[in-house]
């Protein structure tokens, strides 16, 4: 496990295909050694809580086994250490309640996997990009 | 009595007293002196007590004959009153009306008595009155008399003195045209309490109703009057008899009575004429007694003979009056015309003195003649016999007119009646017209082996005959009258029933409460979902007590204000608890009964029980909330398969690509295009899934604005026309305008004259848009499957696309009330149209 000061992208995502796929697209951009995986949302939140240093990102996706990301968002979101975290919903869902849902928790970005792989890699990229080099967060 | 019988009696009296001087004239012996003188003595005095005897068999006839018709007027007219009466409370106690008196809806009220001056002309007029005397409403309707008070009218002094019906006097009435009636007033029952709610009564026209006086056939000189309770005549069928009258007075009902009145001259003269004959012949035997006294012997040899004839021809007169006073009984009891043809026709045969006599009934409508009764010497046979051609009466023209016919058997012609006939010893006949108010019912005849018919024996058939048809009329008006009130009972019962039933088991529960906010009545059905008997509910109950707590607080607090203020409810939503505690939802509906001040006085509800609908919405909605987890794990699970399948495809290509030859990269893009296919499908059918649950949410927009927009979106530069404006969902119809504009774009793609335009127009209450494309177009053929899911007229290499566009295109329109439809030619365009509801607005 990388040390934690090192990481910028927290990745949570259950499907290891999505995540190979993540990390190939961040990979592109020279953005894959910041990136931390976990595969639930009780592993993320055993990281996010666990340390005081937190990343500058977290890529979340919503149907996951244990702690789904709506959990994890609104565990985020009502804590006051990690209220301030920028959190990026990434999910193959397109469901209007879940956005809706994940708006009032608080989420920052709510961004549907594109299917084709093309449409996913530029989509990653931006993503990254923009949250790890153009963002500013609270220090 | 006639004149015939008077002159045979005279002579008799003659006779009898011209014994004296033969005594003197033959020199008899003082024995013989003696002899004729107590002769004389005792003779002198049968002279005086037969002269006494007569006198007053006469005069007891002639009042007997009018106080027999005294009765059968009253009878007639105490019957014509009770069935008046009889008609006004079995109007008042229909439950119909009750009801509506006694809600004092008294319009309604008298609507139901609309038809009762047509079906019982003698009914002039009804109205309705409140307790008070005040005229509610009336039948037919006339204007300025609403509102009055009558309380100082006899028949409303006499309704309310026991709440019984009434018969009034005669009366000038107030409305116009102002003329005499009588009224009939009776207590209309509230149904339920059975306390009087209102007074009917009926105005009865004299006119109309002592018609059937006219048709009493009266002697000359002879005035029938029906007097009312006040002694005011009613009815007269002729002038006061001013001279010293004779006079038959009968009670009728209803504290009326009948006076039949005559000049006691007139009624007397047949019975003075008579004793003035007898005195005459006083007179006359004085005179003949000399010339008389030689044949003393002879004619004291036939006295006792002749005596003996007076005594036989006293009899038959005292028979005939007993057979007139038979009839008169029979027509005053009302028996029926058997059995008044019955009681009179042998001691007629009798009298008459003939071996056959029969009542006959004629129907002249089928030609023929009955039977009612035949006497015969030693049979009298009674009630519907032998029937035969009328023909065999004689003349019926002739009978019409009143004459009697005489027909000779032999003169016949030969058939089977003659035979009969023949065979029982009948040779000559006699048929006597009965004729009643104009109308030939029958015919009295006798005959037999003898052609002599004497006058009196013709002057008997006659006035038998006359008096046989009245009475055999009044019989059959009798039961014509009674039939008819029996019909109309029966219907009353019938529809009472009818009307009850349906109460009682319509498919939904009934009940009314009253001003009180008790229930006054509640149907069987609204009884057994309930589990009550209706004597725990009516009179006890209020309608909250039915409802559980929070639905009886809702009840009074907020359904009840607003019931009050409007006068209705519908299709409130309230939860009903049974007597064994268990609940159930139903609806109510209810309206309000006013008086004519507005003022509450009762309500109306009906109440549907709705548990069935409930669970069926509570599993629909159970349905729809599966079906929907289903799209959603749809959307998840299916699409992040398909995205590894295109991505690693991708990673292949990328990190291996050079390693594989042609064929190789080849089958890899198929693999790829065809998961983003796949792709697109779920997308496609998840969005048109979504078009079906989701709720709309309408309102006023601009079509040419937001088709403008679509072809933007779509990258097309259509000739845009004016649109009607629409009252719709903008997100979904941007929808249709963006598959429209992007099928028209597509298909037309090919063309470098590709053309595109947009209209609309308003019609019939709708708009109507149209998209039109010069592109491929499509065969009319298969126009049907253009609108279905999935359904496509194009190869995926020809024409991309999934077949959904369409689809969702039909389904946002029908959501908002409004049709697709496509016209098209192959390789000539096509033109898709659809209409919406019009906006209410413009």
């Amino acid at each position: 496990m990388p040390m934690v000061e090192q990481i910028e992208i927290l990745l949570v995502e259950d499907n290891p295909n999505d995540a190979e796929m993540t990390l190939r697209a961040l990979r592109r951009n020279n953005l894959v050694n910041r990136v931390h995986w976990v595969k639930d949302g009780a592993a993320a939140l055993d990281l996010l809580f666990s340390n005081e240093k937190k990343p500058k990102l977290v890529l979340l996706d919503l149907k996951m086994p244990k702690i789904d990301g709506i959990e994890v968002l609104r565990r985020l979101k009502a804590d006051e250490s990690t209220r301030a975290l920028p959190v990026v919903v990434m999910t193959s869902s397109n469901e209007e309640r879940d956005v809706v849902e994940t708006y009032q928790l608080g989420v920052n970005s709510y961004i549907v996997k594109p299917v084709g792989f093309e449409a996913f890699l530029e989509t990653v990229a931006k993503i990254g990009l923009y949250w790890v080099l153009t963002n500013r967060v609270p220090q | 009595m006639n004149s015939d019988t008077a002159g045979e009696e005279a002579q008799t009296d003659a006779a009898a007293a011209g014994s004296r001087p033969i005594a003197r004239l033959v020199y008899s012996p003082a024995a013989a002196y003696v002899l004729i003188a107590s002769l004389l003595v005792g003779l002198g005095v049968l002279a005086v007590r037969y002269h006494a005897t007569l006198d007053s068999a006469a005069t007891e006839a002639v009042t007997a004959r009018r106080l027999a018709l005294a009765q059968l007027a009253a009878t007639t007219f105490s019957e014509r009153l009770d069935r008046a009466a009889d008609l006004a409370v079995s109007l008042a106690t229909r439950v119909r009306f009750a009801e509506l008196v006694g809600a004092r809806s008294w319009d309604s009220a008298a609507a139901i008595l609309r038809a009762v001056p047509e079906e019982f002309p003698y009914v002039e007029r009804l109205f309705l009155a409140d307790r008070a005397g005040n005229l509610m409403a009336d039948v037919p309707r006339l204007e300025g008399v609403r509102g009055r008070n009558f309380s100082e009218r006899e028949w409303y002094r006499g309704v309310t003195r026991d709440w019984k019906t009434t018969v009034s006097p005669v009366y000038r009435r107030t409305a116009r045209p102002q003329r005499d009636v009588i009224a009939v007033a009776t207590p209309v029952p509230a149904p339920g309490t059975g306390e009087t709610a209102g007074i009917l009564v009926m105005q009865i026209a004299l006119d109309v109703f002592f018609g059937w006086a006219h048709e009493v056939d009266l002697p000359p000189s002879v005035v029938l009057r029906v007097v009312d309770s006040k002694g005011q005549t009613a009815y007269a069928s002729g002038a006061p008899v001013r001279e010293e009258p004779l006079r038959a007075f009968v009670q009728a009902k209803h504290g009326w009575g009948v006076v039949i009145e005559q000049p006691a001259a007139d009624a007397f003269a047949a019975r003075d004429a008579q004793l003035a004959l007898v005195k005459l012949a006083y007179g006359l035997m004085a005179a003949f007694l000399l010339t008389a006294a030689w044949l003393g012997l002879r004619i004291a040899r036939s006295r006792s003979a002749d005596l003996g004839r007076a005594r036989a021809s006293l009899e038959r007169h005292g028979e005939r009056l007993r057979i007139l006073h038979e009839i008169d009984r029979a027509i005053v009891e009302q028996r029926s015309p058997e059995a008044i043809a019955a009681a009179v026709i042998q001691p007629l045969r009798e009298l008459l003195g003939v071996p056959r006599a029969i009542v006959n009934r004629f129907y002249l409508e089928t030609g023929e003649a009955e039977w009612i009764a035949a006497a015969g010497r030693r049979r009298l046979h009674v009630g519907p016999g032998v029937r035969f051609p009328v023909r065999l009466m004689g003349d019926v023209e002739a009978l019409r007119r009143g004459e009697p016919q005489r027909i000779d058997v032999h003169a016949l012609p030969p058939g089977p009646e003659r035979e009969a006939l023949l065979a029982s010893d009948v040779r000559v006949y006699m048929a006597v017209p009965m004729i009643a108010a104009g109308e030939l019912i029958g015919a009295l005849s006798f005959g037999g082996a003898t052609a002599d018919f004497p006058p009196e024996q013709r002057a008997i058939a006659q006035e038998v005959a006359t008096q046989l048809a009245i009475a055999i009329s009044q019989a059959r008006l009798h039961e014509r009258v009674r039939r008819h009130a029996e019909e109309l009972e029966r219907r009353v019962a019938e529809r009472t029933a009818e009307l009850q039933d349906l109460y009682n088991h319509a498919p939904c529960g009934y009940h009314s409460v009253d001003a009180d906010g008790l229930i006054v009545r509640m149907n069987d059905t609204w009884l057994a979902w309930l589990g009550y008997a209706r004597e725990e509910v009516v009179g006890k109950m209020r309608h909250s007590d039915l409802m559980t707590p929070e639905s009886a607080a809702r009840f009074r607090d907020e359904a009840f204000p607003l019931f009050r203020r409007q006068g209705w409810l519908r299709e409130v939503e309230f939860e009903y608890r049974r007597k064994d505690g268990s609940t159930f939802p139903a609806t109510l509906n209810a309206t309000s009964v006013l008086d004519a001040q507005g003022r509450f006085l009762a309500s109306r509800s009906t109440v549907f029980d709705i548990s069935e609908r409930k669970r069926i919405e509570e599993e629909l909605a159970a349905l729809n909330k599966e079906l929907e987890s289903f799209t959603y794990s749809v959307s998840h699970d299916l699409r992040a398969p398909l995205r590894a399948i295109d991505g690693f495809g991708r990673i292949i290509e990328e990190d291996y690509g050079p390693r594989l030859d042609d064929e190789g990269r080849r089958l890899l893009a198929v693999v790829r295009s065809s998961s983003k296919q796949m792709g697109q499908l779920i997308d496609d059918l998840l969005d048109f899934s979504r078009l079906g649950r989701q709720d709309l949410s309408k309102q006023s927009v601009d079509m040419a604005a937001l088709a403008r927009e679509a072809a933007r979106e779509a990258g097309i530069e259509p000739d845009l026309g004016a649109l009607p404006a629409a009252h719709a969902d903008p997100a979904l119809l941007r929808q249709v305008w963006l598959n429209l504009l992007g099928n028209a774009a597509k298909y037309s793609g090919k063309r470098p004259d590709a053309r595109i335009e947009v209209g609309g127009r308003q019609e019939d209450g709708q708009s109507v848009y149209w998209v039109r494309d010069n592109g491929v177009g499509f065969d009319m053929r298969y126009a049907g499957k253009l609108f279905g899911v999935f359904q496509r007229l194009h190869g995926a290499d020809e024409f991309p696309g999934t077949g959904v566009g369409l689809a969702i295109v039909q389904r946002v329109v029908s959501r908002h009330g409004g049709r697709v439809w496509a016209e098209g030619r192959v390789g000539e365009g096509a033109c898709f149209h659809f209409t919406l509801p019009k906006h209410a607005d413009g």
